[in-house]
């Protein structure tokens, strides 16, 4: 055999080199350039949390693009991503940049979407994007949001703060106290039915979930009225705590008016139990048995226990201010939860939310025939009034809620120091990308005794308004309202 | 005291004279480079001498390497769940870094310290004297196609190194702890990027110039007879070798930031 | 033809030419002497330019070569031809190729012309046979021819020798002695040697220069060198350790007792 040359050797081992090259060139690279082949969509965040180019698109998982390139565009990211030519994505897609795996390597995942809104061509646009809950920016807004909170409890006080106020707000509170007075009488006698009817408004609230289920459509112009309703109860805002007042002084009178029946029954009781005491007639023998006596004081020790619920019943004040992300500006509440039974309570509550209601009216002009889109925003001050029952650790609630007919949900932990929240509310919202209802679901937990941090997502539905929140308030117990409700005149036991 | 500083001072001075000639030798390689005739046949004789030659001992070396970092990362990987990464680990740190480095130091220590010994007796023998007689520019003669090939042979060998070191890898993840295949190669090559790959042969290309450059230096430089040559020698290899440790940091720091 | 004025060389604190004059005429023949270490070889690099003076001038053929750039050089070197002491024969390269390497690099000839003509110079330095041999397979005696051999096959009008037949045996040396006059008259070049081989010198000589420390002391005919006055090149050309020329190291007095 011959010896091979210098220059064969050296040109055999450079064909070899080259030859790696290309491979790995390939299994490397192979990827984007099959990608290169695909088309190509956008997709804008204001926080790509440092997404590489070349990183893989995902879907379900499954890669199905690469991220061509990230780039600024007017202070946001513009992402380019080539995705397989075979996979289809639809005009209601959404795109987010997930974290995978121990190491944090981020990849965009893209949910296609339905395919009745629409093929998305090359060259087009992902409108829905999840953005990342930027961590940083919220701790840093955290001292923007106490800021809006000082303001927020300032006006707060202000408008309680007025004699006016003070004097409705007294007369309210007299007013309730009257009637709850006049009302634990009657609750107290008919616990049973109330306990029925409570057990039928669950069924009511779970029938209810299940024929919105079912008829989503009817329900939503059903509940559209409501908002209409509540809408105008609204505008009526100032009177409202005048009616309130002018209501409960109704009710205060048909309490009032049936109290010589109430009186009446018990003259009656006491000529029966005077009889009885005298020993007359075979209920009055029957009487001078001690079993009586044992009953008797069985029922007092029942009424009684009728009288402490007043110790039991709680009110607490809560003001609250939130940072959300979306809108990027910050939502503060203020309500007050009346709590006669533990397991039972209502809140009040005024929500200055930061994007309210918003109206879509879209406008075909005669001239030049152009769609002009009319975007109101509305309802800066909102109302929240809801019935809420306890059981164990879960707590439902249902009402008005920001303005509209809303359901929620609680579930407590860690001795009530923690809660986790749900609320749905604004069923017939019709603002254009948000037709959904609003969902709120966040989580609270008090770090001091009276102060509270919370944190969560808010308008999952709607990917205009879709973002977190994060917040703080404060809750405390008000001793003075509790004194006001307690100072009331004792109800004589015999 | 006076002594160790003027002994300091002394070493200063030398260093500073060499690395000045050295840089000299370097543009005068560069200019020599640029100038027709070109020594294709000399360059082709050198890539032989540099690369093919300096192939079974670079190939046993990452065999090896990959094996054993295969076998540590797969231990300590295993103990928080991240068994998979091990074909990422071994492909990255093979192209980023042990190819390069690696394939630089032996070929320092083969080809460099032959180069040196070479050119070396070359001088002393007046060889080199003798190619200026001769009208032959003895640094395009000689050095150029040394320079030339080490630039390109270095990668060249390194990238059949950093192939190698993978397969290595997979011997030890796939052959002897069992793990799937599918899976140390697409570790491998998903979070392979060509940047590593490259940026790892810029690298090697800097050493296997370094090499060139410190070993024909040497070489050329001798004096003192046989001794000479063997001094010339070994201060190739350790000087090449440094400058690739060295060197490795900021070029590591220039290409992977 | 050879013009080398008031040279100064040094390395170092070791000043080995000091102000030193000499001058080759065309076709001369000069033989320079001098001690080992007296700095022959250093005449001979600023001779050829691998060297170039602290101070002085070189001129060949008039041209000032201290003064020349690289490729300058190169052009000038072309007109030498140089037998290195230890022949510096390429080990990489076989004997032909050793011998027509000037021509492959100068020249655009073919590889089997160039070896042609380098088997024709072997034969001229009285080798045969020997073209496909590499220069270790070859004794020192065999290395001088090949290195005079390719010396003279770029057709040179100047030849260096730098100690010629120093390290041979005396039959070996004079064959190549014989070469050198032969080269002389065949080729008629101008030549300058240098060696400390007193028998060398005169037979290839047509004058002789003494160095001695850093400059040339006596030029002359061998005649004239062999029935000089000059103790110092008279200690030189009889080979006595005794004389003003003191050798390092050994003891002056005792030599001085014995003669
Ligand atoms: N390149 C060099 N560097 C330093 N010293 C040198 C060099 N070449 C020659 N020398 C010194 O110059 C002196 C003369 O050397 P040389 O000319 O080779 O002597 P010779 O006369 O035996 O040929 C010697 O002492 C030698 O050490
Ligand atoms: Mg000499």
């Amino acid at each position: 055999m011959k010896e091979f040359s210098t220059e064969l050797k050296v040109g055999f081992f450079a064909l070899i080199v080259l030859a790696i090259l290309t491979f790995m060139t390939f299994k490397v690279g192979g990827l984007e350039w099959a990608k290169a082949k695909g088309y190509t969509l956008h997709a804008y965040f204001s926080n790509t949390a440092g997404l590489d180019e070349k990183t893989r698109v995902r879907i379900a998982g499954v890669d199905a693009g690469i991220v061509d390139s990230v780039r600024l565009s007017d202070g946001r990211a513009k992402v380019t991503l080539i995705m397989d030519p075979e996979v289809k994505i639809y005009r209601n897609a959404t795109a987010s940049i997930k974290a995978s795996g121990l190491l944090g390597d981020k990849y965009l995942a893209i949910s296609t979407g339905t395919p009745d809104a629409g093929l998305l061509k090359d060259g087009d646009t992902i409108n829905n994007v999840a953005e990342l809950v930027d961590f940083d920016a919220l701790a840093k807004n955290l001292s923007a949001v106490s800021e809006k909170f000082t303001i927020l409890a300032k006006s707060v006080n202000d408008v309680i703060g007025t004699d006016e106020a003070k004097d409705s707000l007294r007369q309210t509170i007299v007013n309730l106290r009257e009637i709850t007075s006049d009302l634990r009488q009657t609750i107290s006698v008919n616990d049973y039915k109330l306990r029925n009817a409570l057990d039928n408004i669950s069924d009511l609230t779970a029938s209810m979930s299940s024929l919105i289920e079912d008829n989503r459509e009817p329900i939503t112009s059903t509940i559209a009225n409501m908002k209409e309703f509540t809408g105008t109860l609204k505008t009526n805002g100032p009177e409202l705590v005048e009616n309130l007042n002018s209501a409960t002084r109704e009710l205060k009178a048909m309490v009032e008016e049936n109290r010589p029946v109430v009186k009446s029954a018990v003259t009656s009781m006491d000529k029966i139990v005077k009889q009885i005491d005298r020993g007359e007639g075979s209920l009055g023998k029957f009487v001078k048995d001690d079993r009586l006596y044992e009953s008797i004081n069985q029922a007092a020790e029942g009424v009684n226990r009728t009288i402490s619920a007043v110790d039991r019943f709680r009110t607490f004040l809560t003001f609250q201010a939130e940072y959300l992300t979306k809108p990027e500006d910050s939502k503060g509440a203020f309500y007050l939860t009346l709590q006669p039974r533990p397991d039972k309570y209502y809140i009040l509550g005024v929500v200055s939310d930061p994007v309210g209601s918003i109206k879509t009216k879209e406008t075909l002009t005669t001239p030049p025939g152009t769609l002009v889109t009319e975007e109101t925003y509305k309802d800066r001050v909102e109302f929240t009034a809801q019935f809420a029952k306890r059981f164990g650790n879960a707590a439902v609630r249902i009402g008005l809620t920001e303005n509209t007919f809303g359901i929620g949900g609680d579930y407590f932990f860690n001795d009530d120091r923690g809660r986790i929240t749900a609320d749905a509310w604004d069923f017939s919202n019709d603002e254009r990308h948000s037709k959904n209802p609003h969902v709120k679901v966040g989580v609270e937990h008090f770090i001091f005794r009276k102060i509270f941090l919370s944190a969560g997502a808010d308008n999952i539905f709607n990917s205009k308004w879709r973002g977190g929140y994060v917040g703080m308030g404060v809750r405390f117990e008000d001793e003075d309202i509790k004194y006001l409700f307690s100072t009331l005149p004792r109800i004589p036991t015999k | 005291m006076i002594k160790y500083v003027e002994l300091l001072g002394k070493k200063i001075i030398v260093f500073s004279e060499e690395f000045g000639r050295i840089l000299l030798l370097l543009l005068s390689t560069f200019k020599q480079m640029m100038l027709p005739p070109f020594e294709i046949k000399n360059t082709v004789k050198q890539m032989l001498e540099i690369g093919v030659k300096s192939l079974p001992v670079v190939l046993v070396t990452a065999i090896f390497t990959g094996m054993v970092f295969a076998l540590q990362t797969y231990t300590g990987f295993k103990r928080f769940g991240a068994a998979d990464m091990v074909g990422t680990v071994v492909a990255l740190s093979m192209t980023r870094e042990l190819g390069p480095v690696l394939t630089g130091l032996i070929v320092a220590g083969r080809a460099g310290a032959a180069m040196a010994a070479e050119l070396g007796t070359m001088r002393v023998t007046e060889q080199i004297d003798a190619l200026e007689t001769l009208a032959t520019n003895p640094v395009k003669y000689l050095i150029v196609p040394r320079f030339i090939s080490g630039i390109f042979m270095l990668p060249a060998v390194t990238i059949v190194a950093d192939i190698i070191g993978i397969a290595g890898g997979y011997v030890v993840t796939v052959g002897l702890f069992k793990t799937s295949s599918v899976v140390y190669w697409k570790r491998t090559w998903d979070y392979l990027e060509m940047g590593d790959i490259y940026n790892g042969l810029i690298k090697a290309c800097f050493f296997g110039a370094a090499i060139a450059l410190i070993s024909s230096y040497k070489g050329f430089y001798t004096s003192g007879g046989a001794e000479g040559v063997g001094k010339a020698t070994t201060g190739a290899v350790v000087l090449s070798s440094m400058t690739i440790l060295i060197s490795d940091y900021f070029l590591s720091n220039w290409l992977f930031r | 033809m050879i013009k080398l004025v008031d040279l100064h060389k040094a390395f170092g604190a070791n000043k080995v030419l000091q102000g030193l004059d000499l001058e080759v005429e065309k076709g001369e023949s000069r033989v320079v002497i001098g001690g080992s270490g007296s700095g022959k070889s250093v005449i001979l690099k600023h001779i050829i330019g691998l060297m170039k003076p602290d101070k002085g001038d070189v001129f060949i053929e008039g041209v000032n070569i201290t003064n020349l750039d690289e490729n300058g050089l190169y052009e000038v070197r072309k007109k030498f031809g140089m037998l290195f002491q230890m022949a510096a024969l390429f080990d990489s390269m076989n004997i032909w190729q050793n011998v027509g390497f000037a021509l492959i690099r100068q020249k655009n000839l073919k590889l089997k012309d160039v070896k042609e003509i380098a088997i024709e110079k072997l034969r001229m330095v009285g080798l045969v046979g020997v073209e496909d041999l590499s220069p270790a397979e070859l004794s020192g005696g065999m290395k001088k021819r090949v290195g005079l051999a390719r010396a003279i096959a770029h057709e040179p009008e100047i030849l260096l020798y730098d100690e010629p037949t120093t390290g041979l045996d005396p039959i070996t040396a004079d064959a190549i002695n014989d070469l050198i006059v032969e080269m002389k008259e065949r080729l008629s070049v101008t030549s300058v040697a240098i060696t400390h081989d007193m028998q060398s010198a005169y037979k290839i000589a047509d004058r002789i220069s003494m160095l001695y420390k850093g400059r040339i002391i006596e030029t002359g005919p061998p005649d004239e060198i062999k029935n000089t006055e000059n103790p110092i090149v008279k200690q030189f050309i009889t080979g006595s350790a005794a004389g003003p020329i003191k050798v390092e190291g050994v003891n002056h007095e005792r030599i001085l007792n014995r003669a």
